[in-house]
This record gives structure tokens, C-alpha cells and sequence, in this order.
């Protein structure tokens, strides 16, 4: 009953009450899933959509390998080739935490360390972090992008064969703006229910990818209490990825009756 | 359509423009560079969280960053040797109960105020009142009520008599009394608030060779030298010391080919030293460790493990060799319960080697011997220090040898802390590495041994058994500084017979740093050559004693903007 | 010697190859099938083909230790100086080991409440079992899987238990809803009148039709199981030491690297390989057998 009123007890490691962790750490996260969430819903609409209207050409063929093996291949796979490849072959990207060490750390404000560096106006904190965020959004993110993308690609094949479109189409309206207008959207809702839970669960995923690229954040933070049988931290963390979760499935239903007209329609009319 | 199209090419024309502009418009040229002022600066990496409160932190890093901002009472150099430091001189009354510090006088803090036989008590009091970080020590002994009886002399009032008393007061540092107190908030200690420990997390309030320049928690401590220190610098001491919070291999690989670290922290596994190796101008040195010993503590109430025949058959599976040599290379063997380099330790102790026929007849003569081979021991190593996993490994392996079902559990360090703090819950066998607080044997076998200590980490024994606790007693109230060592080696003798621990390897820690760097106990220490990194050295049993970094010299000056 | 298709009759035979042929026309298909087919090979006969068998057990060699992967080595040594081609070998026994019990824990049981719950659609039965599945599936699952596993004593079994635990509500919720279709179709209202024992609709009239996509599920999860499974002991949390485990071999190979790339890059690959190989399959097998998007 306590938790009801925010009071989730005292952590047995880091000897602090749970919410203050929580609080603490919960927004680095919600900035990473959020990150992620910006790289790849563009790219998936972008691959889907292009790999749909050209059905069965080499890019389809490519996506749907893709798909198939984005989908398959866990994220601490990715992340561990990705740590290989970019981190230490190429050494392109920094691997580890929020910022380099030679730079300072902006004020903490929101806990966000990309908006606290805005807000602070420290240009270069923002560009390291920025750059820090790349390898763990995109790991946590080609699982997504590859399931949305596939969604996406059956849904436009599907309504190309409607009649609506077909008629579209013979009128002569132009391609561009067939796809924009009468078939993206329809074929969007599959994607958008699928979206958001895979947001949701991206914050699962943080548990993993946090702990292996060292970011101070909620899921390394739950993972660390986990190892260590902290109870209070493990169901506090359990509890907000519940309520995350069911809160971006409440979302999804708000999306989805403004992109389908006939749902909007009928609750009208009740 | 063509609206649209007409605004985008206005886009692309006005971009152009202003691009264009930006690129040509004539800017005045840039001022001359300024003279900046170059510094000798020495960063170095670390386990954090850190607690520069003399009162708090007794881990490494803490002691470590404690000996740069604050003055001891004494200090210790090689061999043990007692250097007298704000504490000129001492003496002792016949029963030993009344000790009498004189002070060291022309000290100055941080902030100019001279260091009195005040502040002295009141650091001391502080300590033992709070009882946490090296409070320990010497809680069982004295009195919190250090008085102020002369000019500059402090008086301890002892419990019972404790000999080496002047020897373990290393690690307990001087805090500048009118400065602690106008920081105090209201906190647990009664009429002393919180003792200022607060304030003291993030700033000093000491006389030592550096001050706190800034600290952001978790993160980065930066020190500047003081000065006017009293005991003064070597030449090319660093005027600027960073501990930076972080162990990440890659990271502190990075750095130091960068030349942005002049130390290294001592937790780099030896994989990542040999690649370390590879970087053009960095040594790799080790310091041994003086104080303590990697150890697998057995419960000795935990069937089969109450069995000493049992336990002495485990201790003579294990290869010992492969141990020194190849799993951690560099390290010598212990000999008995105590670290070699330490006052009072017994040489002739019997050390245990690997020898599967003395296994076999140890096993016989358990009363296991018909059914051990259905216990599973369970042997819990440290998550943290993923180089026990090889020695546990080894272990494991030579056991199945004889039969014995050893399984290997990864375990936490905040559950293995937990674990060992009850009989109920502590596993079979634990391996940590744990240590005295001052280079007599007595500190090791005090908190190893002592029944008083027995539900804490440094303990998953549970000997209990009075009659050594009664032993120890008497050793450590002896007055007589030979007569005490004498006391030591027998407490040896009995300890080894009861074969309560596997006692493995006296560890040495890697550090890595650039040529332009010469660390104190590398010019200093006795060294011991090996093959395999650089070589081992050994140097003041005092913790964070390797850390002073008024006796690092940097032969290097940089541009630093903090 | 009879052959074995002389085993079966006419028909079966004509069906069969009608089957495989229709299989086989997506090569996708094809490479999942031989993949799978392959690593259930080694992992059966793992201590027969592994070429250094004992690096699966209590057995470790220093001065074979960190050795990059040669003719003798064809995937390198880990620091203990174990074959790590060999520890490959030995860990797709234990993933396919979980899979296999964890859906034979799974699917029985997830199937028996769906099916009650569907049965006794809209009763209180319905409402009971059907909100605790809601609940199981209110959380994601991985999380929920690392806190059950963390908080009991990491181990094999431990890590099966608790994927098991939060996997059968699938299956309750695509018994319940084939069932509760089916309830309403004639030949089930049929019995009702004749009086038949609800166990006896239930297992002979509703079951046999839900079989099929509940089938194709399971093979469709065998590659979801094994992902969560190698997460699960990734972080630590499944088969101990010595117990190779191809997701705690790349956490302990990642501490390693660059330098000691193949610790991690070959087991990483093997369990790709695993999924993306079941995956496959699985999806030639719904494709099979017509069963709609599950």
C-alpha cells in the first residue's frame, strides 16, 4: 500500500530510498528509448514503405534478409558486435557511459543530458553525448526497425491490391501522392500498435544494453539489483516498466483512432 | 504543386546566400594566443565512489585521496617503521592505560590557522565517536574522550592496555576543529550534529600537501598543492592532482596512448596490461601488498567443512605453483595466516603445497571418508574481481582430482558482505582478500580470527573458539614489543593446525604510467624482478601510503584548463 | 529391407510429398531447415564429434589459454584454455535443452487453461484465468524473466522455471480464442445435447482443431525461447561454470575484447544462427500449414 503513495523502501545496495533512485535515474533512459525511438521509426517507415511499393526487387529481397535476421539476432548480440566493430576496430564511436572524461558535465536539471547540455548551452557536452547515445539506441533499435519495417512492407503490399487504390491509381493520380495519401496511412496502423509496445519493451531491452554499454540509467540500475537480490529495486523496477508499458498501450489506441477514421467514426456514434 | 516547388528552390537559393555570406564576409583576425600558464599535472584513474572524510572511507581510493588532503598523527615506512608526523614524540604510563601524545607545533591548515592539540582531540573523538571508517581499530581500546592536557600534548585514556597503539593511529587524520564546526547540520550525533560529514563529503578541512580544488561526486576529484606545507615537496611534485572515477579498461587504455593519464588504477585485468605493454613509453610496476592475503575461508561449521581432515584435504589439492605462476603471475605464496611482510608473522609455519596422496589419506581419516563425495561445496567468489574466476576454476579442477564436488558460484559483493554476516547463511567457502589495519600480525589475526569480529566479511571461519580468542587477548595487551611478536607466532602455530582457511597468494596490484612519471615507491621500495609485466615492489605497509603524491615527480608540463 | 515409404500407403505418401514440395519452394525454408537440422546433430552428438571433449567440464589448461583460432583451435581458446568450437558444440545442447522443456512445460499447461477458459466463456472460470494471463502479459517479459531468475539462485533449472512461468500465457490466450470460435460451431452444440461429458468436448471435439496453429506456435517460439534463454544467461543467469553456455560465453569473452575477439564473436554468431535458423523453419512450417499471422 505504501508504493500507492510513492514509498517504495529502501534500497539495500545503494542504501537510498528506491524512489530517490528511480527519480535519479529513471530519465537517462526514457532519453535513450526515446533516442532510439526517433533513429528508427523514420528508418522503418523509410525501408517498409520503399521495400513495399518495389515488392520482390534486390532492396525488397535485402529488407526481407534483414527483417528476418533483425528480428532473430538477440540485442546483446548486436551490441557486442557493434562494441567490436565500431568501438574497437574502427574505434568511430565511443563505447562507453555519457560523456568522454575530458569533458565537463552539465548542471543537472532534467536528467536528460542531452537537454540539461542544451539548456546550459555547453555545445559540446550535447555533440559528445549525442554521440554517445549512437551504439546503444541503435542496438536497442534494429530489432524494431526490422519488425516495423516488416509490418509496414505486408501492410502496403496488401492495399495496393484494394480496390481504392487500384482506382487511384487508374485515374492517374500521381504515384506520389497515391502513397502519401491513400495508402501510407492505412498501412501505418499495424505498424503503430506494434511501435509502441516495442517501445515499451525497448525499455525492457535497456536492462541489457545499458549494462553493457555502461550507461548510468534505470535498466543498469534494475539489472545491478537484480544481481545483487535487492527486492524493494527489483519490484520498483518491475513495477515502472509495467506502467510504462501499459501506458504506451493506452497510447496506441489514441494513435490509432486518429490514423483509422472508421473507429473514430463509431465512437462518435456511440 | 508548383508553389511548392517554387518554395523549395527559395529555400535552397536564400541557404545558399547565407552560407555564402558567413563563409566570405570579412572577419577581423583572430587576437594573438595568450600566454598560458603550464602545469604538472597528474591524472590518474580510480574505483569510486570515494570518501575523502577521514572518518568515512577506508577503501582504497578513499585512503588514497585521505593521505594528499590531511596529516596523521604518525606515518609508516618500510618495514613497519613507526615515522613520528604531527605526533613528535609519545610516552606511556606503567599499566599502559594512559598515553601521552605531544603535538607538533609551526602546522598550518588549508585556510592559515595553525594546527593545535585541540584540533587533535577532537579529530580522534570524532573518529571513535562516530564509529565508522577506521574507527574500528581502535574502538575496543580507547576511551572517546581524548583530553587536552598541556600545551600541545593530547592524553588517551586506554580500556585495556594495547601495544601496538602508536601503530595503528595511521589512517587517523587531523581535522582543523573551527572549521568542521562551522559546517555542522543537525544530524545523529547529538550535541555535535552531524559531525560535519556533510560538508566534509565534498570539501577538506586538513593541513596535507593538497587541497580539494573541486570534487563532483562519483565522478572526478580534483586536488592543488598547498603551498605552505610544512614537510615540503620533491622537485617536479605535481601541482595538480586528478582522481578520475573509472577502471573501464578500454578507456584507461585509451588514455594513457593519448598521454592524458599519468597513473593507472590497480584494477586492469592482465589481459589488458599486456595490450597496455604495447603503448611506447609506459612501465608497468607492481606494488606488493604488505598488509593482507587472497584467502578461501571455510566455514568451519558447515558439514563437511567441520571436519578438519576434510578441510586440510582441500588445502592439498589446490596447485600452488600454477597459482604464483600462471593464474596470477608475479605473486609469491602465503606462508600461514599472516602476510610475510608484517611484524610478528611465523616463517616455520607449515605452508601447503599440492600433494594428492596426503589429500587421500587426510580424506580417509575424515569421518566424511565413506560419503563426502555427496557434499557439494560451494565455493562463492567476487563478482567484482573477475580474476578470482581462474583460481576458483583451478580449484575446482584439482579437487575433482579426489573426488571432492566443488561448485563455483559468482557471487555479488554486497550479497557476499550479507551472507557472511550470519552462521545460517554463510556458504562453504568464500575467497576474499582481506587484511590488518597495521603491520603487526596481531591487527591480521584479530579481525581473521577473533570471535568479536566473527559475523562480518572478514570472517566466514566461525572458529569460536575461546581459548585462541583468549590468546590473541593477551597478545595484543602486551607492552613489551618482542615479547608481543613472540605471542604472534604461536597464535600462528595453533591457527594453521585447525587448517581454517586456504591461504593462497599475497597479491600485488599493476600500475601503468608514462616515463615522464616516477611514482615514490618505485625510487624507493625493494623490488623483486619478474618476467612477466615490470617489476614488484615493496614499499610502506601504510593504506593509500603509495598515493602521496607530494613525492611523485612529473617530468612533463601542460597547458590545463581544468 | 522394406523401405520407408513402403511403410506408408498411397495416399500418405502422395501427401507427403505434396507437403514437401510446397516446403520447399522457399529456399528460406530450406537453409532453416538444415540449420536446424545440423546444430540438433552437434548437439546430440556433441561428445562424440567435439573435437577436444573435455573443455566441457571440470577441466582447464593455462598453458593452452587465449589462443587465437588455427587448424588446431578452429574458434580459438577462452582464458581457461578451453576449445571454445567444442564449448559451441556443448552449449546448443542446453539451449535446445530449455526449449525443448520449457515448451513441453509450457504449451500442455498454457493449452488446458485456454481451453477451460474457452469453454466456460463468460463465467467466473473465464474472468480468473483469463486476468491473470492479462497480468503475465502486462509486463515485458524479459524483465519479468531476469527479476524471477535473479531473485532465486541462478541455475539452469532456475532460468527454465522462470521463462516457463511467464510463456504459458500465449498459449491460454490462443486456446482461448480458438476455442471460444469453436464452442460455437455445430458438432460442439451436437455433443452439448447429447449430453457428453465437458472433458470429452474439451479433448475430442474442441482440441483436435486447435492443434494445428498451436503447433506452428510452438515451433514459431522455439527461436523466441532461445533468445530469452541466452539473455538470461548473458547476464549470468543461467547454466553455471563449468557449464558452457553460449550467452554467458560472450559476456565473459566481451571483458576481453578487442584483443580476444573470438571469445566473443563465435559464440555471438552461433546463437544467430540458433534463432535465425528456428525462425525459418518455423516459418515454413505456418506457411505449411496455412495457419494465419499468429
Amino acid at each position: 500500500m505504501n508504493a500507492l503513495r510513492g514509498d517504495l523502501g529502501e534500497s539495500i545496495v545503494s542504501k537510498r530510498p528506491v524512489s530517490q533512485d528511480v527519480l535519479t535515474f529513471f530519465p537517462a533512459s526514457f532519453e535513450l528509448v526515446m533516442f532510439s525511438t526517433i533513429i528508427s521509426v523514420p528508418l522503418a517507415i523509410l525501408i517498409g514503405a520503399l521495400a513495399g511499393r518495389r515488392a520482390n526487387s534486390i532492396f525488397d529481397n535485402i529488407v526481407r534478409v534483414f527483417s528476418y535476421v533483425g528480428i532473430a539476432v538477440p540485442t546483446f548480440v548486436w551490441a557486442v558486435l557493434a562494441l567490436y566493430l565500431f568501438g574497437y576496430l574502427w574505434k568511430v564511436l565511443p563505447i562507453m557511459g555519457q560523456l568522454s572524461v575530458g569533458i565537463r558535465r552539465p548542471p543537472v536539471r532534467t536528467g536528460m543530458m542531452s537537454i540539461d547540455a542544451l539548456l546550459a548551452g555547453r555545445w559540446d557536452a550535447f555533440v559528445d553525448h549525442l554521440k554517445h547515445m549512437i551504439l546503444p539506441a541503435l542496438c536497442m533499435s534494429v530489432g524494431r526497425i526490422a519488425q516495423e519495417a516488416r509490418l509496414l512492407r505486408a501492410g502496403i503490399i496488401e492495399n495496393l491490391k484494394k480496390d481504392y487504390i487500384v482506382a487511384a491509381i487508374s485515374y492517374g493520380i500521381p504515384e506520389r501522392r497515391v502513397m502519401m495519401t491513400y495508402l501510407l496511412k492505412p498501412s501505418l496502423i499495424p505498424m503503430v500498435s506494434i511501435m509502441a509496445l516495442d517501445l515499451a519493451s525497448s525499455m525492457g531491452g535497456s536492462f541489457i544494453i545499458e549494462t553493457i554499454f555502461n550507461w548510468p540509467g534505470f535498466g543498469r540500475y534494475g539489472m545491478w539489483a537484480m544481481l545483487n537480490k535487492d527486492l524493494n529495486a527489483v519490484v520498483a523496477s518491475v513495477m515502472i516498466v509495467g506502467i510504462f508499458f501499459a501506458l504506451f498501450n493506452i497510447l496506441v489506441d489514441v494513435i490509432i483512432a486518429y490514423l483509422d477514421p472508421r473507429i473514430r467514426v463509431m465512437e462518435r456514434a456511440s | 504543386m508548383a508553389d511548392r516547388r517554387l518554395l523549395i528552390a527559395g529555400t535552397i537559393v536564400v541557404l545558399i546566400i547565407v552560407v555564402g555570406a558567413y563563409v566570405l564576409w570579412p572577419r577581423p583576425a583572430a587576437p594573438p594566443p595568450e600566454e598560458v600558464p603550464k602545469y604538472r599535472v597528474l591524472r590518474s584513474t580510480w574505483a569510486f565512489p570515494t570518501y575523502i572524510d577521514p572518518a568515512v572511507g577506508t577503501d582504497r581510493s578513499s585512503s588514497c585521496a585521505q593521505i594528499n588532503l590531511y596529516d596523521p598523527l604518525i606515518k609508516l615506512g618500510p618495514g613497519g617503521v613507526i615515522i613520528p608526523w604531527i605526533a613528535t614524540n609519545w610516552t606511556y604510563s606503567e599499566d599502559g592505560l594512559t598515553w601521552n601524545f605531544t603535538i607538533r607545533q609551526g602546522v598550518l591548515f588549508h585556510d592559515g590557522t595553525e594546527l593545535t592539540a585541540e584540533d587533535v582531540a577532537f579529530s580522534i573523538n570524532r573518529m571513535l565517536r562516530m564509529g565508522t571508517g577506521r574507527a574500528y581499530v581502535l574502538e575496543p581500546y580507547v576511551y572517546p574522550n581524548v583530553t587536552v592536557v598541556g600545551d600541545n600534548i593530547v592524553q588517551f585514556h586506554l580500556k585495556v592496555p594495547f601495544g601496538p597503539l602508536v601503530s595503528a593511529l595511521n589512517g587517523w587524520y587531523i581535522l582543523n576543529k573551527d572549521l568542521v564546526m562551522q559546517h555542522i547540520e543537525s544530524g545523529e550525533y547529538g550535541d555535535w550534529g552531524d559531525y560535519g560529514k556533510e560538508w566534509l563529503t565534498t570539501h577538506d578541512a586538513g593541513s596535507g600537501p593538497y587541497k580539494v580544488k573541486s570534487f563532483v561526486l562519483e565522478e572526478k576529484l580534483v586536488m592543488e598543492k598547498f603551498e605552505d606545507y610544512w614537510a615540503g615537496f620533491v622537485d617536479k611534485a605535481p601541482d595538480i592532482v586528478e582522481m578520475i572515477g573509472t577502471t573501464e579498461p578500454i578507456t584507461v587504455r585509451t588514455m594513457l596512448a593519448n598521454g592524458e593519464l599519468e597513473y593507472s588504477d590497480c584494477w586492469q585485468s592482465l589481459e589488458n596490461l599486456l595490450a597496455i605493454k604495447e603503448i611506447p613509453n609506459i612501465t608497468i610496476s607492481a606494488r606488493a601488498d604488505t598488509t593482507g592475503g587472497w584467502q578461501l575461508m571455510i566455514n568451519t561449521k558447515k558439514p563437511p567443512c567441520d571436519d578438519v581432515h576434510f578441510r586440510r584435504a582441500m588445502a592439498y589439492c589446490l596447485n600452488y605453483t600454477k597459482m604464483v605462476t600462471d593464474i596470477f603471475p608475479g605473486t609469491v605464496q602465503m606462508v600461514g595466516p599472516v602476510n610475510t611482510a608484517m611484524l610478528g608473522h611465523n616463517p616455520d609455519v607449515l605452508q601447503f603445497h599440492q600433494n594428492f596422496d596426503k589429500a587421500r589419506e587426510e580424506l580417509a581419516l575424515s569421518k566424511y571418508a565413506d560419503n563426502y563425495t555427496e557434499y557439494e561445496v560451494e565455493l562463492h567468489w567476487c563478482a567484482e574481481v573477475p580474476d578470482e574466476e581462474k583460481l576458483a576454476m583451478q580449484f575446482m579442477t584439482d579437487c575433482a582430482v579426489v573426488n571432492i564436488d566443488i561448485k563455483v558460484v559468482k557471487t555479488p559483493w554486497t550479497t557476499m558482505v550479507q551472507e557472511t554476516g550470519s552462521l545460517e547463511t554463510s556458504p562453504h567457502m568464500v575467497y576474499i582478500s582481506a587484511g590488518g589495519a597495521y603491520p603487526e600480525a596481531g591487527s591480521m589475526l584479530m579481525s581473521r580470527y577473533h570471535s568479536s569480529n566473527a559475523a562480518s566479511w572478514m570472517q566466514n571461519e566461525w572458529l569460536l573458539n575461546e581459548t585462541l580468542d583468549a590468546m590473541m587477548e593477551d597478545a595484543v595487551s602486551t607492552l613489551n614489543f618482542n615479547e608481543r611478536l613472540e605471542k604472534y607466532k604461536a597464535i600462528q602455530v595453533e591457527i594453521v593446525n585447525l587448517c581454517p582457511t586456504i591461504w593462497l597468494y599475497q597479491g600485488i596490484y599493476w600500475h601503468a604510467y608514462p616515463n615522464y612519471v616516477t611514482p615514490p615507491w618505485v625510487v624507493n621500495g625493494t623490488y623483486v624482478k619478474t618476467a612477466i609485466l615490470g617489476d614488484v615492489y615493496i614499499y610502506t605497509p601504510q593504506s593509500g601510503g603509495d598515493f602521496e603524491c607530494r613525492l611523485y615527480r612529473v617530468d612533463r608540463e601542460i597547458e590545463y584548463g581544468g | 529391407m522394406k523401405s520407408i515409404g513402403s511403410l506408408l500407403s498411397e495416399d500418405q505418401r502422395e501427401s507427403l510429398k505434396r507437403n514437401w514440395h510446397k516446403f520447399s519452394t522457399n529456399p528460406l525454408s530450406i537453409v532453416g531447415l538444415i540449420t536446424v537440422l545440423t546444430i540438433t546433430f552437434m548437439a546430440i552428438f556433441s561428445p562424440w564429434i567435439a573435437p577436444y571433449p573435455q573443455s566441457w567440464g571440470r577441466w582447464i589448461d593455462f598453458s593452452q589459454a587465449s589462443l587465437p583460432p588455427s587448424w588446431k583451435h578452429p574458434c580459438g581458446t577462452d582464458i581457461y584454455g578451453r576449445d571454445i568450437l567444442s564449448r559451441i558444440m556443448f552449449g546448443f545442447r542446453y539451449d535446445l535443452l530449455m526449449a525443448v522443456c520449457i515448451l513441453a512445460m509450457v504449451v500442455p499447461s498454457g493449452t488446458f487453461l485456454g481451453l477451460v477458459a474457452g469453454y466456460y466463456h463468460g463465467t467466473w472460470i473465464d474472468t480468473v484465468i483469463m486476468r491473470i494471463t492479462d497480468i503475465f502479459l502486462a509486463i515485458p517479459s524479459l524483465v519479468l524473466a531476469l527479476a524471477i531468475c535473479a531473485l532465486l539462485e541462478p541455475s539452469l533449472f532456475n532460468s527454465m522455471m522462470a521463462v516457463s512461468l511467464l510463456w504459458w500465457p500465449w498459449y491460454s490466450r490462443l486456446a482461448y480464442s480458438l476455442t471460444s470460435s469453436i464452442r460455437n460451431e455445430y458438432f460442439v452444440q451436437a455433443a452439448e445435447l447429447i449430453g457428453a461429458n465437458p472433458l470429452y468436448i474439451m479433448f475430442r471435439e474442441i482440441l483436435p482443431n486447435c492443434l494445428s496453429p498451436i503447433f506452428t506456435k510452438m515451433t514459431l517460439d522455439v527461436g523466441w525461447v532461445i533468445l530469452i534463454g541466452s539473455t538470461l544467461s548473458f547476464v549470468g543467469l543461467g547454466a553455471q561454470e563449468p557449464m558452457p553456455a553460449l550467452g554467458n560465453m560472450v559476456a565473459v569473452g566481451s571483458k576481453y575484447m578487442p584483443d580476444y575477439w573470438w571469445m566473443t564473436i563465435f559464440p555471438a554468431l552461433a546463437i544467430a544462427f540458433t534463432i535465425l535458423g528456428f525462425n525459418l523453419l518455423g516459418d515454413g512450417i505456418r506457411d505449411l500449414l496455412a495457419v494465419e499471422e499468429i
